[in-house]
């Protein structure tokens, strides 16, 4: 994918409009960042540059031409701001829609019209065995016309199926291939799940955990789940025992073979209990083993950073 | 990204009276003598931070009121006799947007403190997200579907050879609408990008009425 996302993305090829890519990516640093925009209110041409190239990054996302480095970026980024969201919705709805097939309606255009005298007259010189021929072709070309508006017309559906099956067939492998990774005996670090945007439309099997920090309860106290299905996947809800900073924080989920995922800027809720994050994880299909997690975040009361360990187990199938 | 209303809005005699006019008389003098294309500047001054705003994750709903208040304040400032550098006046109005951001940001962690009630904190969480999450993308067909067909064929027919799944079909649909319309390749991307902006902006407005 990195090599259609070179030849696809002109941003790649031209440093001007890299920078600008980098700025909606979160490449920059504050005053990298600062810079940039002053510029661009500046500069009008380099503001609706900014613009389109924008626009491209997102249709690149919503039709997985990105590499997975800069898709991460971008989820991380531009996907984390309410208005990104949107645009990010806008395109996945345009990208449906543009790829759906055009069910042109026939063309029904009139026949010329000729003058009832005209046409008695031109009649007139037609025996009725030719007058039967010519009617016959006639009903001949409007069959041949139906059955090929139809054959059109099944193209066209046969040509969404190939559409929908090969999509179905990306996300399978990116399944496949987070599946290998889980099973790795020495995986990679993988930084950030990258689902395809066609995997997070599909309907995922959640299992909802609720955990209170380690250090909140006794040593050895986990139960161990039961995945009901072999597809599961985690959501969390982890309750705090100290009030964030800025209410957001970072966390990191450890699966049984070693591979993390992280969740950045998360933003803490409140209730009566006290505080609490919540994080969905549909790349992570939920195996026997123990799954830690930890969050970071900076207590707002001593403004000391705080670390908080979790775990759960899931039991192996068959066993309580 | 702005709706057609905001475009509309975005004219500065929309502005209420008092102190706020004054300022804004200012800042239009500020950033032309010529009064039409000072209000020219404006409303390409208040796009681009609703767009920076955008960026710094506002919320869709304050990015207006917050690129209004920062051009209000420039134009205060200006009211008081503040000279302001003619070598940096966007410096000067994007540190004012600064100050406006943070501001924001303080006003919405004290709000997300108090504010979260005990139902929603429970129930917004987990179960009905995916089933919001459908009809959100299904107004956005509807909508989609009520203005792709009020394109002009050639539009239409545009988009959809521009925008495809596998990306060397793209590029050489691209290449040849590009020799088609006599254009360059960047102005093909302009032209493209004009065309899906208004698309957009008709679309996300015919999606805000019906949330409502």
């Amino acid at each position: 994918m990195t090599d259609q996302h070179k030849v696809m993305n002109k941003w790649n090829d031209n440093p001007a409009e890299r920078e600008m890519a980098g700025y909606l990516l979160g490449e920059m640093s504050e005053q990298e960042q600062a810079d940039f925009e002053m510029r661009y209110l500046a500069d009008d041409s380099m503001f609706e540059q900014t613009l389109t190239v924008k626009q491209e990054l997102i249709d690149a996302y919503v039709r997985n031409h990105l590499d997975a480095a800069t898709r991460e970026k971008f989820e991380r980024h531009f996907l984390a701001t309410p208005e990104g969201q949107k645009e990010v919705a806008f395109a996945r709805a345009l990208r449906e829609k543009l790829t759906a097939p055009v069910l042109n309606a026939p063309v029904v255009t009139e026949p010329a019209k000729l003058q009832p005298s005209k046409l008695s007259a031109w009649l007139a010189g037609w025996t009725l065995r030719e007058i039967a021929l010519a009617t016959a072709t006639g009903l001949l070309l409007v069959a041949g016309g139906g059955l090929f508006i139809q054959n059109r017309k099944l193209r066209s559906e046969v040509s969404e199926l190939k559409t929908e099956a090969a999509v179905q067939a990306r996300h399978n492998a990116a399944l496949q291939e987070q599946l290998a990774r889980q099973q790795s005996p020495n995986p990679s670090p993988s930084p950030l799940p990258n689902p395809s945007p066609e995997a997070t439309v599909e309907a995922y099997n959640f299992l909802a955990i609720n955990l209170s920090p380690d250090t909140a309860r006794e040593p050895g106290d986990i139960t161990p789940l039961k995945a009901s299905a072999d597809n599961q996947r985690p959501r969390l809800r982890l309750a705090l025992n100290f009030k964030l900073a800025g209410l957001s924080c970072n966390l990191t989920l450890q699966t049984p073979s070693g591979t993390k995922f992280e969740r950045r800027n998360l933003r803490a809720r409140h209730n009566a209990t006290g505080y609490f994050v919540t994080a969905e994880f549909p790349d992570v299909t939920l195996q026997p083993g123990t799954y830690r997690i930890t969050i970071r975040g900076r207590d707002d009361d001593d403004k000391q950073e705080v670390t908080l360990p979790y775990h759960f187990r899931i039991a192996p199938p068959g066993k309580q | 990204m702005m709706t057609d209303n905001q475009t509309r809005n975005s004219t500065p005699s929309s502005f209420v009276p008092m102190a706020a006019a004054n300022a804004l008389a200012f800042l239009l003098r500020w950033l032309s003598p010529d009064e039409e294309q000072a209000v020219q500047h404006y409303q390409k001054l208040r796009r681009k931070l609703i767009e920076l705003f955008a960026r710094r994750g506002v919320s869709s709903s304050a990015l207006e009121e917050l690129a209004d208040d920062t051009l209000e304040r420039a134009g205060r400032k200006l009211a008081t006799g503040e000279v302001i550098r003619q070598q940096e006046p966007m410096a000067y109005l994007h540190g004012v947007a600064g100050n406006v951001l943070h501001e924001y940001w303080r006003a919405q962690q004290q709000r997300a403190v108090r504010e979260i009630p005990i139902e929603e904190a429970t129930a917004l969480e987990f179960d009905s997200r995916r089933q919001r999450e459908q009809q959100e993308h299904q107004r956005w067909l509807d909508c989609l579907d009520e203005f792709l067909s009020s394109l002009q064929p050639e539009e239409e027919s545009l988009l959809r050879s521009c925008y495809h799944d596998n990306p060397q079909q793209q590029i050489a649909n691209r290449r040849a609408a590009a020799k088609r319309l006599n254009l360059a390749e960047t102005g093909l991307r302009a032209r493209l990008s004009r065309l899906r902006h208004s698309l957009e902006r008709k679309v996300r407005a015919c999606v805000e009425r019906r949330q409502k």
